[in-house]
């Protein structure tokens, strides 16, 4: 993953309520039944989680890709068995022919060997951009004294003359849910909505890739042929 | 022989950059190299294994590749304006 991750957070504070802030609008038409509605308590997270999830998908995203290129260059550039696991095998080689003719006239079969790795375009794909969009409802702050001790005491060991010294207020963390959508009518809708905008691009070639690609090309050898096997070889 | 990039290798004889087309690898047609005139061929009886690695591949991807490859494409058929559609006549009241 590059660059943009851009969460595009909007807190709506209106601390306390915990009412997951469902249609309240007025509106006439009916109220969804409390079984469609999910809990607000159940989904209420901390900031930092509800900021976090998704950028934790992202990177999961990224590893699971990474994987998809590590299967496809076991499975297709090695003769193992290509399950991921135990043994790679040796190098997939596609054998060629080609005729070789000698300062005397007197001409020889050679077989090339290339593996199979370097002639194909290996996947290896990246998230570019992630833009994401979503807006958080702040429905709970919560006060930490047990963590002002800790700064208290980090703060004593600073100049305050620099840092301007304790502030006295507790530091605090903020639990809060995905804000509901506006709909069109008016009325809130009752889904809660993260949108997501991904660019996916074929990836650099990593550095470890690109020393296997180097090692694999340097298995690439010529044989010349017997006389007589490169018709058996034929078939 | 150090791979130029995927599908690339140089030639065995003379060193220039030589394309490996998978279609031509799999079917056993010549590759001939446009610096040298060398014809390589694939062995297919020889390599069964990476030639059944490369037809699963070429298979698999078939779908993939031509939807890049339309997607590269130049639009070549524009899209027509198509005239709207005629309104129904109404037969007038008597």
């Amino acid at each position: 993953m590059s660059d943009n991750a851009s969460g595009n957070a909007v807190a709506t504070g209106n601390g306390g309520g915990g009412d997951g802030g469902d249609g309240n609008g007025g509106g006439t038409t009916t109220s969804p039944t409390p079984r469609d509605v999910p809990d607000p308590q159940e989904s209420v997270l901390s900031l930092a989680q509800l900021i976090g999830a998704p950028i934790h998908a992202l990177v999961d995203a990224e590893a699971q890709s990474a994987m998809a290129t590590a299967r496809f260059i076991r499975s297709v550039g090695f003769t193992g068995n290509g399950d991921g696991m135990g043994d790679l095998g040796e190098l997939q080689m596609a054998r060629f022919k080609r005729r070789q003719r000698h300062a005397d006239g007197r001409e020889d079969d050679v077989e090339v060997q290339i593996p199979l790795l370097s002639m194909l375009p290996i996947p290896a794909l990246q998230i570019k951009d992630a833009e994401l969009d979503y807006t958080v409802k702040i429905v709970q702050t919560e006060a930490l004294p047990q963590r002002q001790a800790e700064v208290n005491q980090l703060m004593a060991t600073k100049d305050p003359g620099i840092l301007g010294g304790p502030t006295g207020e507790p530091p605090a963390t903020l639990r809060a849910t995905f804000a509901r959508e506006q709909g069109s009518n008016g009325r809130r809708s009752v889904d809660m909505l993260v949108k997501m905008k991904l660019r996916i691009e074929q990836a650099d070639m990593p550095g470890g890739l690109a020393q296997l690609l180097a090692l694999a090309s340097e298995s690439s050898s010529q044989d010349v042929l017997p006389e007589g096997e490169e018709e058996a070889r034929d078939g | 022989m150090t791979a130029i990039q995927p599908g690339m290798i140089p030639c065995p004889s003379c060193s220039r950059p030589l394309a490996l087309p998978i279609e031509s690898v799999l079917t056993g047609r010549a590759i001939v190299c446009a610096g040298c005139g060398l014809e390589l061929t694939a062995q297919r009886e020889a390599s069964r294994d990476a030639m059944d690695a490369l037809g699963n591949w070429y298979e698999e991807t078939a779908s993939a590749r031509k939807a890049a490859a339309s997607a590269q494409a130049p639009d070549t058929n524009p899209p027509v304006a198509t005239p709207p559609a005629p309104k129904p006549r109404r037969r007038p009241r008597r």
